[in-house]
């Protein structure tokens, strides 16, 4: 069976006699979302207009008033203009990517062997928040979590502890996920640059053991929901994934009927900056030695 | 409503069904088919004005596979479910045993060769279109094609074996 083409298209397309449920989509509920995310999108891009122009006209009145009596030009101390887009963290290196491919979402494989099972959760969970409370303080405090050996979303042993963290509004989260990887961390990490931060170039350090980080810059598919990524690869085949996120459980409301559940709220903030992120990688990895 | 709105409301309503079908090949569950093929169209329509129409069909595929394939990247910690969740058809119904084998073994082939099998077997595309929908070149979609077959074999004729050993 599956031979060839034909016989594949043939087994497979029986799938298609399958009997469906009817749709729960209706038109106006896509309308609905599709108007919500252009709209985020042209906020965005104003935003992104507004900021380019006041630059502008910050950097030419301090050129004019830092101009010399003799016709020359100094450079004006900056102490009023807007904060400059950070650059990368101390020690790492941004990764350029091409945006057309990053949109195109390529697939690519790395070859190699994974593990067969994920660290103990009663290892991985508690090196974790005691991560989380070493960089954000005493307030955090781990929610959920649960480990898999066999999780069909990954394909693969996945686990994830989730901690809500005290913020100005209400609570972020800080989470993560465990999956085991084939291949080196460097390999994996190239794979894995188009996973997120909306085709922004992200930024990676390696550590003394091999390990690599990578950090995205933050998604903001909702800007009152926004999310950052940090990967996580060790050499030993074991991958990590603390996900900053705006939202905690109290924004989570259930769906009726199902396990599942909707995020109707959010801070428009993380509860994290990328120093802080990239500390919590560190100590993460310290901690599970 | 508006004349852009009531394009896009056609070609919902003429395409909907397919994505989800597509989607539920893809992922094996109808509350996610639901969910993926509901977000590659709230994509689609961010995008509406700037896709050529001639075009528009081959876009949705590319959505819908990607949102498939960050879905299971993702792994998602929480369940973020933006539709309705459709009823259930329990497997039990879904229909003859081998079709049912069929989709199980199929849910055990890695999800990347997965999507290239529905792609270029359940939705029937040619190669040059699963490479085109998918971003890649054609040898790549031929080398996924061949080692996602593998991975269906195997996994068909485990699930055969296991069958036979309960004395089914």
């Amino acid at each position: 069976m599956f031979d060839d083409d034909t016989t594949a298209r043939n087994a497979l397309q029986t799938l298609n006699d399958e009997p469906a449920p009817p749709p729960t989509t209706t038109v106006e509920q896509v309308l609905r979302r599709g108007r919500r995310r252009v709209l985020a999108q042209r906020v965005s891009a104003v935003a992104g207009v507004v900021a380019v122009v006041a630059a502008i006209g910050v950097t030419a009145v301090l050129v004019r008033q830092g101009g010399t009596g003799d016709g020359g030009v100094r450079v004006a101390e900056p102490t009023t203009a807007p904060p400059a887009p950070a650059g990368p963290l101390p020690g790492w290196r941004t990764i350029e990517i091409d945006e057309a491919t990053c949109k195109q979402n390529p697939l690519i494989n790395v070859p190699g062997t994974a593990p067969d099972a994920l660290l103990p959760q009663a290892v991985v969970e508690p090196a974790f928040v005691d991560a989380v409370v070493a960089v954000t303080g005493p307030g955090a405090s781990a929610t959920t979590a649960q480990w898999e050996g066999y999780s069909p979303k990954a394909d693969g042993p996945r686990g994830y502890v989730v901690t809500e963290i005290p913020m100005s509004d209400g609570n972020g989260q800080l989470q993560l996920e465990a999956y085991v990887y084939g291949g080196t961390p460097t390999a994996k990490a190239d794979a894995s640059l188009y996973a997120y931060g909306d085709c922004k170039a992200p930024a990676r350090h390696t550590l003394p053991d091999g390990t690599v980080l990578q950090l995205f810059q933050r998604d903001n598919f909702d800007p009152e929901q926004p999310m950052q990524h940090l990967q996580i690869f060790r050499p030993d085949g074991h991958e990590y994934i603390v996900t900053s996120a705006g939202w905690s459980e109290a924004d989570m409301v259930p769906v009726p009927g199902s396990t599942a559940y909707t995020i109707e709220g959010g801070r428009r903030d993380l509860p994290t900056d990328d120093a802080q992120l990239a500390e919590i990688a560190t100590t993460l990895v310290a901690n599970l030695g | 409503m508006r004349g852009r709105d009531q394009e896009f409301a056609e070609f919902f309503s003429a395409r909907f069904e397919g994505a989800r079908r597509i989607a539920y090949a893809m992922c094996g569950s109808w509350p996610d088919a639901e969910e993926i093929a509901q977000s590659a169209f709230v994509k689609l329509y961010a995008r509406w004005t700037k896709i050529r129409i001639e075009t528009v069909d081959a876009y949705l595929r590319t959505v819908l596979t990607r949102v498939f394939l960050d879905t299971k990247r993702r792994g998602r910690a929480r369940e973020q479910v933006m539709a309705d969740l459709p009823d259930t058809i329990a497997p039990a119904d879904a229909g003859p045993g081998e079709r049912l084998a069929l989709r199980t073994a199929l849910l055990a082939v890695p999800p990347g060769q997965r999507a290239v099998l529905v792609l270029r077997y359940v939705a029937d595309l040619s190669v040059d279109q699963v490479a085109e929908t998918l971003g890649c070149s054609t040898g790549t979609v031929k080398s996924q094609t061949a080692r996602g077959l593998a991975s269906l074999r195997a996994a068909y004729h485990k699930g055969e074996v296991s069958l036979e050993m309960r004395g089914a």
